[in-house]
């Protein structure tokens, strides 16, 4: 790909991660209001939001070197943006990923995590650091069954091909094509997705999976310390996620996002907004659990059923 | 190189070893200069080498009942490689030890230094040497000198000294019985190892038995499992420079050198034998690194991961495919670099700290910032993060492990992938309780500052490279990696090379992303910070209460039903080779010793019953067929 091309592209997809992840803040917001019996804000709260922490004052604790404490946040929102542009390019261009893209949007789907739990320890506030650790068991607790299931799409799409034999699909544009091809077919698939949303749900902190902020208990802990422009960043990069999530398990399960007819572009949508729906209506109906049940629930519930699509989805392809 | 034989890669450290070894105690900068000339020396003479690819070097000593004493060096592409880079970490490593005195102060710097210019002779010899017997040899005056080297720690580094020499030393038994089956007994074995190439039918042939005792003595000296104990017992007293030098590096590059020659070139290694490496390749990676996550010494944890990383190498290798066994060499380059400035990192906390219990570390970023800065480039390369390097080779690996045609596949690209998040994690407490969160008086009282220059140079280069092979992992694959793939005879590098995704493409985004962030930091005035106390829920907190270690992190991991038993069983070396065999030992020693009653009656049955049967076989050896 030449620099001409990656540029515009990589704004392109920044550009609409941000927008479809404000107004999905934005529903986030009203539906939870509707359930609580209330109003909800404006469309553009989300976005107001974020210009009026841009216009506060940035404090940093003595105990905080500094750098790290500052440089986190932006970290975490370049490696999503990247992991934005990726998706979007194989979800527009299917043919134009490259082998093994999968993986590199998991890690670096991964790396807001750890910059969340940097930034928090590099504060110096003992509530950081406990919500730091919990983030990184969380981590730990869906990725196990993240995994499983992303290996039960990609085993699910493998082809029998009768001149190279076996071919694992590790592209995303592949992994999309397939699933186009015959998703409900494939039980496994249908598990995995389920599964998934789960572990997404754990991956935006949402409720019951919040524990690693737990406002009232650990006051939003690795966050604590930030204000200003830094905790607007990480209120972007929050934004920005809540779009890729979905989109990233919509492109391994449910294939993807297509916009090559208006058709094409309202069945998109409407897989995005029933996976947000979903998200939504979860984090409102449940109250948040300790961190040890969600690495039970995530291992010893999850797992197992992560299993079972796996070998579901991994009888269909042999 | 053109005027100079390949051996004086071999005779110089040796020699400058004795040099250093009869330093008078007081002329520290003597020892200093000549390891620091000598190795600078040695990166010299091997890069030169490469230009003379192929030329080679005989000495034939004695014939001995058959067996041909000779030192045979011969520069085979792979093995420059390797001596190469042994040549690199022993000048990184110099320039370390010149400001990080061993732990016992100058009374043992010469004897450590000439350990090391001895060690980095044997580890030369046996990259280049074409002639099995001499590499045994090499490869146990490395073994030996890792003994006497850890010993250097102290009386607490006895008991790690001696299992380390145990295990080692019996893997060296095993490799010596697999060259005198093939030099004895195997139809067209040699002890020449570039015209090797055994088919092998079954695991349980000859040929599968001698390619087995290879194994043991590839995988013991890179510490896979169930070979793996004696790195952890090391680093209990072992100075740390030494854990960067030997197990972090040249133990990896020489076991693995050795595992890639044996099962690519040597041998055609049976699906079940392929099979074989990938599980123990699967299972060394997630059992280490479970291990890793709740260890409270830096030094000990670290040697975990020493072992978890293998796991990718021999996976890598067990797939037998092109990606798989670029992957795991590339590995091998990268998990050197890594380890290594993760282990000299430790040496400079504990150098400036006098600890490197996790407990009483702390805050440490501020005052170590280089320290600081190579820790998390290598504590994300080791985890696989991208665009460092270590996620370029685990990517290849996992790739190359889905293509098998099994159906563990998912399985074990399962225990690759979550061993890197499990990585990840260990050193997310690492990178907290050492360098984050806030200082505990013990680290206060000290006021610790940054390492000397000697110090940071080496880890600041490693984790430069780090970096850039990151972003730029064609060089490496073709300049390193594809001379292995020459050596071993496998054609289809450029291939990997095409096939390889965009670090580079993906690092310029990211910058352009951080640009974007910086600038929004600048509208923000986010640069433009007040410094204020930490809040704590509106609670006034003595700095002792707001000190939060990270040896705590994993203790609900560590308390989860299942994973609990299995941690208690590997705290008690249930799993240990080491004290399995110990065990056992103790068993039959026990058998024997329960036949020595003192009842004089007893013996003479004993007696009798020896004399019957020796009778017996006479007669019976005395009759005519």
């Amino acid at each position: 790909m030449n620099l001409g091309l990656v540029i515009p592209v990589f704004a392109g997809a920044t550009t609409a991660t941000v927008l479809l992840g404000l107004i999905s803040k934005w529903i986030d917001r009203k539906v939870t209001a509707w359930i609580q019996w209330r109003k909800g804000p404006p469309w553009y709260q989300p976005l107001a939001d974020i210009i009026k922490l841009l216009g506060k004052e940035t404090i940093v604790p003595h105990a905080a070197g500094g750098t790290g404490f500052l440089l986190m946040p932006l970290v975490g929102f370049a490696t999503v943006s990247v992991a934005a542009t990726i998706l979007w390019w194989s979800n527009l261009n299917p043919e134009s990923g490259f082998i093994g893209d999968v993986i590199v949007v998991l890690y670096l789907l991964t790396i807001p995590a750890i910059t969340i739990i940097l930034g928090g320890s590099a504060s110096g506030n003992p509530l950081a650091a406990v919500g730091a650790a919990r983030e990184m068991k969380l981590l730990l607790a869906y990725e196990l069954p993240m995994l499983l299931v992303i290996l039960a799409a990609i085993f699910g799409a493998t082809t029998t091909d009768s001149s190279t034999g076996l071919a694992a699909s590790f592209q995303l544009g592949t992994i999309k094509t397939a699933h186009t091809v015959g998703f409900a077919a494939s039980l496994g698939c249908v598990i995995g997705f389920l599964i998934s949303l789960m572990c997404i749900q754990a991956k935006l902190g949402l409720v019951p999976f919040d524990m690693v902020e737990a406002e009232c208990e650990i006051a939003t802990g690795p966050f604590i310390e930030y204000s200003g422009a830094p905790l607007a960043i990480i209120h972007l990069t929050r934004v920005m996620l809540l779009a890729v999530m979905p989109l990233f398990i919509i492109t391994i399960f449910w294939g993807g996002f297509s916009f090559n007819s208006f058709g094409m572009i309202l069945a998109s949508l409407g897989k995005y907004v029933l996976v947000l729906v979903v998200l939504i209506l979860v984090r409102n109906t449940n109250p948040r659990i300790r961190i040890d049940h969600a690495l039970r629930f995530f291992w010893y519930i999850l797992t197992p059923l992560a299993i079972v699509a796996l070998t579901l989805s991994m009888a269909k392809g042999f | 190189m053109d005027d100079l034989q390949m051996i004086w890669v071999l005779i110089v450290p040796a020699l400058a070893g004795l040099l250093t070894f009869l330093c008078p105690r007081r002329a520290a900068w003597l020892v200093n200069l000549i390891t620091v000339l000598t190795t600078g020396w040695l990166l010299f003479a091997c890069s030169s080498l490469l230009k003379h690819l192929g030329q080679n070097w005989q000495w034939n000593w004695m014939e001995l009942a058959g067996i041909n004493l000779s030192i045979d060096l011969f520069a085979t592409h792979f093995g420059v490689i390797v001596a190469l880079l042994i040549a690199l970490f022993g000048f990184l490593l110099a320039l370390y030890c010149v400001a990080f005195t061993p732990q016992n102060q100058n009374r043992d710097l010469s004897k450590h230094h000439s350990y090391i210019l001895w060690t980095l002779a044997a580890a030369l010899g046996a990259a280049l040497t074409d002639n099995l017997i001499f590499m045994l040899i090499c490869w146990e005056i490395t073994t030996l000198m890792l003994y006497l080297l850890i010993n250097l720690g102290g009386s607490s580094a006895r008991a790690g000294a001696a299992k380390t020499f145990a295990i080692l030393g019996l893997s060296d038994c095993a490799m010596l019985l697999a060259i005198l089956l093939f030099m004895f007994v195997l139809p067209g074995g040699s002890a020449s190892m570039s015209s090797m190439k055994i088919a092998i039918t079954s695991p349980f042939s000859l040929q599968g038995v001698c390619y087995l005792l290879l194994l043991v003595a590839a995988l013991a000296k890179a510490g896979a499992m169930p070979f793996h104990t004696w790195i952890p017992a090391a680093a209990e007293g072992a100075p740390c420079d030494v854990m960067a030098f030997l197990p972090a590096s040249l133990d990896k590059l020489l076991g693995i050198y050795l595992l890639a020659r044996i099962s690519l070139q040597f041998f055609v290694l049976t699906n079940s034998l392929k099979v074989l490496l990938m599980v123990i390749g699967a299972v060394t990676i997630v059992g280490a690194v479970m291990m890793a996550m709740v260890q409270h010494d830096l030094k000990k944890l670290l040697s975990f991961h020493a072992i978890s990383q293998v796991g990718y190498m021999v996976l890598g290798i067990g797939t037998g495919s092109l990606i798989g066994i670029a992957g795991a060499v590339f590995h091998m380059v990268n998990h050197a670099m890594y380890k290594s400035c993760l282990f000299l990192v430790a040496g400079s906390v504990q150098k400036q700290t006098g600890t490197t219990e996790l407990d009483k570390l702390g805050g440490l970023a501020k005052v170590m910032p280089l320290s600081f800065f190579a820790c998390v480039v290598s504590a994300l390369a080791i985890s696989g993060v991208p665009p460092l390097n270590g996620f370029t080779s685990k990517w290849l690996v996992y790739q190359a492990v889905l293509e098998i045609p099994s159906r563990l596949a998912p399985f074990l690209v399962l225990a690759a992938v979550f061993g890197s998040a499990l990585t990840l994690a260990s050193f997310i407490k690492v990178i907290h309780s050492v360098f984050l969160g806030s200082q505990p008086d013990s680290v206060t009282i000290k006021q610790p500052s940054e390492s000397s220059q000697w110090m940071t140079t080496p880890m600041l280069v490693l984790a430069a490279a780090c970096i850039l092979f990151g972003i730029f992992p064609a060089w490496p694959l073709e300049n390193m990696v594809g001379p292995a793939f020459d050596t071993m005879k496998i054609a289809g590098m450029d291939q990997v090379i095409e096939n390889l995704w965009n670090p580079a493409l993906a690092s310029f985004l990211l910058l352009v992303a951080l640009a974007i962030g910086v600038l929004i930091y600048v509208f923000g005035r986010g640069f433009n910070f007040r410094r204020a106390n930490l809040y704590i829920g509106g609670e006034k907190i003595t700095p002792e209460a707001a000190h939060y270690s990270g040896t705590g992190f994993y203790s609900t991991v560590r308390s989860l039903p299942g994973i609990k038993s299995v941690y208690k069983d590997a705290e008690r070396d249930s799993y240990d080779i080491y004290h399995i065999g110990g065990r056992i030992g103790g068993s039959i020693v026990q058998v024997l010793r329960n036949c020595q009653t003192g009842v004089l009656s007893l013996y003479l049955s004993w007696l009798v019953l020896g004399l019957v049967i020796i009778l017996i076989c006479l007669i019976g050896l005395g009759q005519p067929n």
